[in-house]
């Protein structure tokens, strides 16, 4: 009885602290914020860098407060946050879900609600995309990957020899058809593309045939001097293992991975031990101290552990998602679609080949300063602003971003 | 005085160990909860469009449960009901997408969700396989199958047909007649008697004649057929199934159950409506929670900690260590 | 050594050596490659083993009993973030990691056990929820970054084949000891006979109880922290996710348990541990997608667990049979015994 009793009343405590820092109604504004859903698919620092921007940028600049959700994996899941959402008084939803079905089945239910709907994405979806309440998709250019790759590919393959490259290619598979990472896909697209145009491999499948190949294996180049080894998945042990007794084999040199780059570091240290020779290590990145120590760190050859990498402006898509939708909730919903359709809106990576230029870039997106897109940059790009704003400022916008040069050199 | 006060404690005490007790305090709990939500959000938690929401969030779940109601009643524990519904819906789904028929799509749910836990069952009950190994060794199996199966791909199902099915309340009243079945079957028929005996006392019933391995048969039986209307009710929501589709139904399950005021130990005081009581409660926690802004790394930690307040309150503690499972 | 001594000896090397030449002759025909083709596999394969072996051990200490603890992925992802985030930023490395992980781990497997035996809610049930507990401490202690050891220098003691493999034999030795020479041991053995009994005997199955989850969550946290520096990260994940490593050792638990019948427990569970990380190697080589690996994983492991129900099925029924026919064959003799009288 006493057990009971007290069990009881720690449930009212935990509750009665829940409900004290619960801030339904906390910071009252002079005016309403807009209440936004974010439905994610991260966890990790990645993310928590993602929910600073937008809590202490996005927020005060754009007049708005964010509801944030647990990892999301699949449509399911997004419907059940949106739901929740659209209770809790959302007016909108900025969407990391990728796939097809996830983006259908959000699109439609914001548009039943009216909630305004929009995909961080590299795929349109032209089901919807007729949808009033859909702001289209912003994510990763599947060209702006493959060209960011095909550059750091280029430079690693440009002494004249035959390379072999190992691919780990994470959820690249359906990434086209959005149902795996269209990023992981492009990415490897990219790769693909590149020492194709090198070395004028002839592939016996089509790209895209050896990308949704769920099993790893060999690709067959038509040259055997030429190896390229794809590993899909997202089992990392399994990946490091494999990878560690392809290179063993000696037949492979470059390590090219979709992402976690850097679990896979130790397992290649001891081969570049064991066989005294050097792999280089291109991986896909972000702005982030784990990016830093790779370009920073020396491997037993006496090289950079992190030969290049593609960085993805992760805030970018932020900093134009949430003006999308700030645009759409002042009235100016019609000035981002394209004659009444959503608009695929592409950011491109930024191809960075050493430590050098990484130094530059590792500055940005760290404080008000400099971030790639601050409270200045975003007031232009909002139709309350500037009533000549449409969906071409943002594509423009964008352009402009891809020149990591000029971004450091504005914000210096 | 001091005669009434003891008077009074006592029956207070005959009242928190009797089964009304243990029946009121999970229903009680949720409409607490919901009344603390509501006041916290200025009305706002307790809109119809909002209770509604959280009555389609919790059927998936609820079907789910109130089949698995009676392997709990049992005394057994089985967590492979989440992966079991996946499968079965990603495989329903294949189907229905091959021959476009309707009910061929429901009678391949129903049956594969009734093969695949008769297949669990004949494991323990045939083939001497602990039952708690069988579920931790399913849970693995049926995701991984289902992974191979699926690729790197989706099965969609057209939303003509999931809209057409939503529209005409194809899950409420599917759950219901679910529900009313398992009530009738649990409350007033020899299998839920006999489950419920095995559950209090295995070694007693047995000897009075009732056969382990033939209700624990039945009890995986009925599960299967929430199991496979649970995998309807996923298709119809969702449109879509995918690799990650609903990977939290297993512990949602036994979170839902024991929420629900399930006994964990089974037996008399186990009750068929727990499953949808519980996810009820796990709905409105989780849509309360968001809704005053709780973090959502949190909202996990308070529905474990709320998980274990509740086990221990609405549970007899036993005089010696739970034994063996299995 | 005797015969007896060899025939077990032989019977223990026996299981390794024929799941490597199982996988090494499918390799070698499917794929024209060897199962283990250098130094660096033999290396991956021990330092896999050895982290297998201990999650196997931690595994059996309560599941030997009967209980399924399935909040012990839990407690290895924040012992071993927790104590690697401590450590790093007391400016600590090398050894000193594996210190921090294992105190975090006893610490978290003692506070687990302590819940176990104050509220007497079954494992499992009990598992589930202080595992979502558990999840949020590593998220939220370290910002959702979890444990990042890329180029954090002095971690190389612990990469070393050589301590991996002393660890391992010091944690086996351990695990001997105390089974078979403590009266920790003794009443273990009489607790998994029968729990009531034990109990009545004036054996305290709570502080045992206890002791079982505290040992086991630090044998956890050692393996994930011998893991997390060779991948140099682990991240934190919610939603039970973490249980996914501890389950997958299951089947070298259960193995090992039936392998030790010729040697003993601890040695036991580390040829299982070796056998399927032999099977694992051997799918990678065959170049099997990950979920057709998990499925020939799963259905090998439910076929282990028929074979280890209905071991003796067979030899029962055998006896039984045999028993009958001498039953019947005394029958007759007395039979004919007594129809030998009356004709006297």
């Amino acid at each position: 009885m006493k057990k009971a009793w007290m069990s009881f009343w720690v449930c009212l405590m935990i509750m009665g602290s829940l409900f004290a820092n619960g801030s339904g109604e906390k910071g009252k504004t002079a005016s309403p914020k807009f209440k936004i859903a974010v439905a994610t698919i991260f966890e990790g620092e990645n993310w928590e860098i993602q929910k600073s921007y937008y809590e202490h940028e996005l927020g005060p600049t754009l007049n708005m407060e964010f509801m944030f959700s647990e990892k999301l994996s699949d449509a399911n899941g997004l419907v059940d946050f949106m739901e929740k959402a659209y209770a809790a008084g959302c007016q909108g939803t900025i969407s990391y879900v990728t796939s097809n079905d996830a983006v259908a089945q959000g699109a439609r239910k914001a548009e039943e609600w009216g909630m305004y709907f929009i995909t961080q994405n590299s795929a349109l979806n032209k089901t919807v995309a007729g949808l009033s309440h859909n702001l289209g998709h912003c994510g990763a250019s599947a060209t702006g990957m493959g060209d960011a790759y095909a550059d750091a590919f280029g430079k690693l393959l440009s002494d004249g020899k035959n390379h072999s490259v190992y691919i780990f290619s994470g959820a690249a598979v359906g990434g086209a058809i959005g149902q795996g990472a269209a990023s992981h896909y492009y990415s490897v697209y990219g790769m693909l593309s590149a020492m194709q145009k090198r070395y004028n491999l002839t592939y016996s499948q089509s790209i895209d045939a050896i990308i949704n190949n769920q099993n790893p294996g060999e690709v067959k180049t038509g040259n055997a001097n030429v190896k390229i080894y794809i590993y899909p998945g997202l089992d990392i042990p399994g990946a490091i293992k494999s990878a560690q007794s392809q290179f063993q084999s000696g037949d492979y040199d470059i390590f090219a991975a979709v992402f976690n780059y850097s679990s896979f570091a130790n397992a290649l240290s001891g081969v570049e031990s064991s066989l005294n020779k050097d792999i280089k290590i291109i991986g896909t990145a972000s702005i982030e101290a784990q990016t830093a120590t790779g370009f920073s760190t020396l491997d037993p050859t006496g090289d950079t552990i992190l030969n290049a990498a593609v960085i993805n402006p992760l805030n970018v898509a932020n900093g134009i998602c949430a003006s999308i939708m700030y645009n759409a909730l002042t009235g100016h919903a019609d000035a981002m679609r394209d004659n009444g359709s959503a608009v695929l809106f592409k950011v491109n990576p930024w191809a960075c080949s050493g430590a050098d230029v990484y130094k530059g870039i590792s500055k940005l997106d760290k404080s008000h300063e400099t971030y790639v897109l601050n409270s200045e940059d975003l007031k232009k790009l909002l139709c309350v602003n500037d009533p000549g704003v449409t969906f071409k400022t943002m594509e423009k916008k964008l352009l402009e971003l891809a020149d990591v040069n000029a971004i450091l050199a504005a914000k210096s | 005085m001091e005669n009434t006060k003891a008077e009074f404690s006592r029956k207070l005490r005959k009242f928190a160990e009797s089964r009304l007790f243990a029946q009121l305090l999970p229903i009680v709990f949720l409409v607490v909860l919901a009344i603390c939500f509501s006041i916290a959000t200025h009305g706002r938690f307790s809109k119809p469009t909002s209770l509604k929401i959280i009555l389609d969030q919790a059927l998936i779940v609820g079907t789910v449960s109130t089949g698995a109601a009676f392997i709990f009643a049992s005394g057994n524990v089985n967590l492979a009901m989440g992966a079991t519904s996946v499968l079965t819906a990603t495989i329903a789904g294949m189907v229905y997408n091959a021959t476009g028929s309707f009910p061929v799509m429901v009678i391949v749910a129903i049956g594969l969700g009734i093969a695949l836990m008769v297949a669990a069952a004949l494991l323990s009950t045939l083939l001497n396989v602990r039952v708690m190994f069988v579920t931790i060794v399913m849970m693995t199996l049926l995701v991984s199958v289902q992974q191979s199966i699926l690729g790197g791909s989706n099965v969609s199902i057209a939303y003509e047909l999931t809209s057409s099915l939503k529209d005409a309340g194809f899950p409420y009243i599917v759950f219901s007649l679910f529900f009313v079945l398992s009530f009738v079957l649990f409350n007033w028929t020899r299998t839920g008697r006999s489950l419920k005996m095995l559950g209090t006392n295995r070694v007693c019933a047995e000897q009075t004649g009732i056969s382990f391995q033939k209700y624990l048969l039945q009890a995986f039986i009925i599960a299967g057929v929430g199991c496979g209307i649970g995998a309807l009710l996923i298709i119809t929501r969702s449109g879509s199934i995918g690799t990650g589709t609903m990977s939290s139904l297993n512990m949602d399950c036994m979170l839902a159950m024991v929420l629900g005021g399930m006994s964990i130990f089974g037996g008399s005081r186990s009750f068929v409506y727990a499953g949808i009581i519980g996810s009820l409660t796990v709905c409105v926690l989780n849509q309360g929670l968001l809704m005053i802004n709780v973090d959502s790394t949190l909202i996990q930690g308070v529905r474990g900690v709320l998980f274990l307040v509740l086990v221990c309150t609405s549970q007899k503690r036993p005089k010696g260590l739970p034994a063996p499972e299995g | 050594m005797n015969a007896k001594k060899l025939k077990n000896v032989l019977y223990t090397i026996a299981f390794p050596l024929a799941v490597y030449a199982v996988m090494e002759l499918l390799c070698f025909c499917v794929r024209d490659r060897h199962v283990l083709s250098s130094m660096l596999d033999v290396q991956t394969i021990i330092r896999d083993t050895g982290s297998s072996a201990m999650i196997a051990f931690g595994l059996s200490l309560n599941l030997s009993s009967g209980r399924y603890d399935l909040s012990l992925g839990a407690q290895r992802l924040a012992g071993t973030i927790i104590g690697g985030v401590l450590a790093l930023q007391l400016g600590l490395s090398g050894i000193w990691f594996l210190v921090f992980a294992l105190l975090f781990g006893l610490l978290f497997g003692f506070l687990t056990g302590l819940a176990f035996v104050i509220t007497r809610v079954p494992p499992m049930v009990l598992g589930v929820g202080i595992g979502l507990v558990w999840e949020c401490f590593p998220y939220k202690i370290s910002q959702g970054k979890g444990l990042n050891l890329f180029g954090v220098t002095g971690m190389e003691v612990i990469n070393n084949t050589s301590f991996t493999i002393a660890v391992v034999i010091i944690v086996a030795a351990f695990i001997y000891i105390l089974s078979n020479m403590t009266k920790f041991g003794y009443q273990m053995k009489a607790i998994q006979g029968s729990q009531l009994i034990s109990q009545n005997s004036g054996i305290n199955i709570f502080r045992h109880a206890v002791i079982c989850y505290t040992l086991a969550g630090g044998l956890v946290c050692l393996a994930g922290m011998i893991d997390t520096v060779f991948t140099t990260q682990l991240t934190s994940s919610l939603g039970l996710a973490s249980s996914g490593p501890i389950n997958k050792n299951m089947f070298p638990m259960m193995l090992g348990g039936f392998i030790g019948i010729w040697t003993n427990q601890s040695i036991g569970v580390i040829v299982a541990s070796l056998c399927v990380n032999l099977l694992s190697y051997g799918l990678i080589t065959l170049e099997l997608s990950e979920a057709n690996s998990s499925v020939v994983n799963s259905v090998l492991f439910v076929l282990f667990l028929v074979f280890l129900a209905n071991r003796y099925v067979l030899k029962n029924k055998r006896m039984e049979q045999e028993r009958i026919a001498l039953a019947k064959k005394r029958r007759r003799e007395l039979a004919e015994m007594t129809a030998g009288a009356c004709i006297w």
